[in-house]
């Protein structure tokens, strides 16, 4: 395993909601949504992180609301699963450790994006 | 193909005393029928009743004959040399077939379809002659070099001609209000490859004076957009421009939650779109019926033949146990079991077909001619695609399944 992998928690992609997309828009615009998500994610971590914080119940939700989006175009069934969990907790004011569960969302935003740079670099390779 | 066996007119066309073996004679070729369903079938308004698929296994169908089609009355009357058109509407109301009882629905088709029953071949022959006479378009055809089987040909050009030919019957131009850039990316993509002209702009301000600038016919709005979100955008868009005259709103959501459709609707919205977005479902709500993810007259013609409480019941059905379909052909890719895809799709799409779900019905169709050919290749994306308009679909059956169970 690549060092620098260990640390992030695997993130399974459902190779059929990449396909489909493919279907949809196109390999080649996939790619560049990967690109997107790639460029986008780590920022809006940060916001995510910054806002919960903070106790910005608002800003979490809404945060988590455009990642679990971006996860479901990707297949990311489990991390979505964890953002609509973080959401629906914002929105009704029952999230106990926003922190502590901003902290447990986010390591598993790495592995997403490390999922997504591997399908990014086989595509690459590939075209 | 044998055309001495079975000559047209040994079929007395009276549905009303029709046994089960004069059905299965005319029961829809299998090659033609899988042609006709990509393209040729939705852009002429061909299509196999689909009574017969209720009552017979397609397998057990006869691999040469009669197909029984409802055609637009400009196909009967290009197909009339070569094909027996089944009486004028006025006769068929007067002998109302079994399963197509007189109603609204039905009125209003008779006034611009007929029944006709026709071969392939002849078909064919019918379809190359219509290709050679004078049309409105000028483009010019390419069809007098094509094989005579090749059908699938045929059905491409048309459809690539028929869309570039056919004046719009959809709404051009979209609004897409959104503000998050990768769902933006995402709906401007399929709205572009649905052919809409797309403006895209990130929040309600904005949207104001895209509006005010251009004529948009839909507004595909985000409900959770950051500051004035789309239920208050919806209800200041109506303000200016009243429903019937303004464009249509077409809420986006990642909520779906029991109560969001009525919440949308309250508010001025004419439907609602789940995200992620599926480009089967997003084509559905924006355009006419022709893209429609659920055939509502298909069900109404089978309604006409069990009464609504069984069509209450065979929709209950279908919704339990799509899962279970959709698993069997899931399991049969994870096992690269070609033979078991084959039947696992044909299942589904047997039982979409009656109750004319027709991207499901496409998909699997497509998922079994990979199973048939023993190429699993893109069947992943077949599958997914089917995945993606299970809710839309299961809340437009619940919808038409209420119009039957009060």
């Amino acid at each position: 395993m690549n060092p620098s992998n260990a640390a992030y928690p695997e993130v399974a992609l459902d190779a059929r909601a990449l396909a489909a997309l493919d279907d949809a828009i196109g390999a080649e615009n996939v790619v560049m949504i990967i690109d997107t998500i790639l460029g986008s994610v780590p920022a809006m971590r940060r916001q995510l992180r910054t806002a919960a914080a903070s106790g910005n119940l608002s800003g979490v939700r809404h945060v988590a609301h455009q990642l679990r989006s971006d996860c479901a175009y990707v297949g990311a069934t489990e991390l979505c699963a964890r953002l609509q969990q973080l959401e629906s907790g914002a929105e009704t004011g029952r999230l106990a450790q926003p922190v502590a569960e901003v902290d447990g969302v986010s390591a598993m935003i790495d592995g997403l994006l490390n999922a997504l740079r591997g399908v990014r670099n086989v595509r690459a390779l590939a075209a | 193909m044998n055309m001495n066996r079975h000559p047209m007119k040994t079929i007395e066309f009276e549905m009303n005393n029709i046994t089960s073996q004069q059905l299965k004679q005319i029961y829809p070729l299998n090659q033609l029928r899988k042609d006709l369903i990509d393209g040729l079938m939705s852009n002429l308004r061909i299509r196999p009743y689909r009574c017969g698929e209720m009552l017979f296994d397609i397998d057990d169908s006869p691999e040469d004959y009669f197909y029984v089609i409802e055609g637009s009355v400009e196909l009967a009357d290009r197909l009339r040399r070569s094909v027996q058109a089944i009486g004028p509407a006025e006769e068929q109301q007067a002998q109302p077939l079994p399963y197509m009882a007189p109603s609204p629905h039905r009125a209003r088709a008779t006034t611009d379809s007929r029944i006709l029953l026709v071969n392939r071949r002849e078909l064919l022959e019918a379809l190359k002659q219509n290709e050679s006479a004078p049309r409105r378009s000028a483009a010019g055809s390419h069809w007098d070099n094509l094989p005579p089987d090749d059908l699938s040909e045929i059905t491409r050009r048309r459809t690539a001609e028929n869309r570039a030919a056919a004046p719009p019957t959809r709404p051009e131009r979209v609004l897409l209000v959104v503000d998050h850039p990768t769902d933006a990316a995402i709906a401007q993509m399929m709205l572009e490859r649905l052919g809409y002209r797309v403006t895209w702009v990130r929040n309600f301000h904005e949207a104001m004076e895209a509006l005010a600038r251009e004529r948009s016919d839909v507004v595909l709005l985000d409900v959770q957009l950051p500051g004035v979100d789309g239920f208050e955008a919806t209800r200041r868009i109506r303000e200016r421009w009243p429903a019937g005259s303004g464009p249509r709103i077409v809420a986006l959501t990642a909520r779906a939650l029991k109560g969001d459709r009525e919440a949308c609707l309250a508010a001025g919205m004419d439907d609602y779109i789940s995200k992620p977005i599926s480009i089967h479902v997003l084509g559905a709500k924006l355009s006419s019926e022709n893209w429609a993810l659920v055939e509502a007259p298909v069900i109404k013609r089978f309604a006409d033949v069990i009464g609504p409480s069984s069509i209450v019941q065979l929709i209950d059905t279908f919704v339990t146990n799509w899962p279970t379909m959709v698993d069997a052909v899931r399991g049969a890719l994870d096992q690269k079991d070609a033979l078991t895809l084959r039947k696992a799709a044909h299942s589904l799409k047997a039982a979409a077909d009656t109750l004319g779900i027709r991207v499901v019905s496409g998909y699997s169709l497509k998922l079994e001619h990979l199973g048939q050919s023993g190429s699993l290749e893109g069947a992943p994306a077949l599958l997914g695609q089917i995945d993606s308009v299970r809710q839309e679909t299961t809340v437009e059956l619940g919808r038409i399944r209420a119009g039957y169970s009060s």
